[in-house]
């Protein structure tokens, strides 16, 4: 019977790292979810697509002016992992750009939902959060 | 984490190596480097991608500026990437429609 990513994890664990909203930090984010998704026993596409996933998400807040500390949190289930990516002191709104000489924009949201179909972003009070799930087998839709 | 960033002249094609990881922190550089070599009249671009181990959409959009500029003075800019991450990211946003892509230098720059 073939193992099932939690069964080398305690299944409900949750685990976090904060950020400072800072494009250097990123780096250590995706290594952060790289780590634990390893640990769960996620294959290698999964895991690069969850790097991207992490990296899309901290981007698109640092992008968008966050001013606090972006949170990302990998929760461990039966079906997978739960991440939430969670940033404080967002400033801009839905749909504004955020222009950087050089660089044609691409839609951060689109590519996070591309690589996990779940993905849902809530937003208010000056906290934006992207939520998805990573699931134990191969099956995102790219 | 910086990227290494190294250039030469193929068959009448500037090749710009890209070793590392392109995301937020790192794509102003590889933006730099692209700018240098078309200020530099080189609008005959391939960016050699093999050593990239990742890559975002701020990548891509430095990228997609680059291959705008090169177009916009009779140039053009080329790809060369193998099957992993970076493929993944380029074609998942459709891009590789967009870019001309090879599998190495020497098929990108008519040398192989």
């Amino acid at each position: 019977m073939a193992q099932r990513a939690t069964d080398r994890i305690d299944a409900g664990s949750t685990v976090s790292l904060a950020i400072p909203a800072d494009p250097a930090s990123v780096g250590t984010v995706r290594y952060f979810a790289a780590t634990i998704a390893r640990h769960a026993g996620l294959p290698e596409e999964l895991i690069n697509d969850l790097r991207l996933a992490v990296s899309e998400a901290c981007a698109e807040a640092i992008d968008a002016g966050v001013t606090g500390s972006i949170r990302v949190a990998l929760s461990l289930d039966p079906e997978g992992i739960d991440v939430e990516v969670t940033s404080d002191g967002f400033i801009r709104q839905e749909g504004e750009g955020h222009g950087r000489e050089g660089l044609v924009p691409i839609n951060r949201q689109q590519l996070i939902s591309a690589l996990f179909p779940d993905a849902e972003t809530d937003q208010g009070r000056g906290m934006r959060v992207v939520r998805f799930t990573v699931p134990h087998a191969s099956s995102s839709g790219a | 984490m910086d990227l290494v960033l190294g250039s030469r002249s193929e068959n009448g094609w500037a090749v710009l190596e890209v070793q590392g990881e392109v995301d937020l922190y790192t794509s102003s550089q590889l933006r730099d480097a692209i700018l240098r070599l078309t200020e530099e009249a080189e609008n005959r671009i391939v960016v050699d991608l093999n050593n990239v181990s990742f890559m975002d959409s701020s990548g891509l959009g430095v990228l997609v500026a680059g291959l705008k500029r090169a177009r916009e003075r009779g140039g053009e800019l080329a790809l060369v990437f193998g099957e992993g991450s970076v493929q993944k990211v380029i074609g998942i946003t459709g891009l590789d429609k967009i870019f001309p892509t090879h599998r190495s230098v020497g098929e990108a720059t008519g040398g192989a």
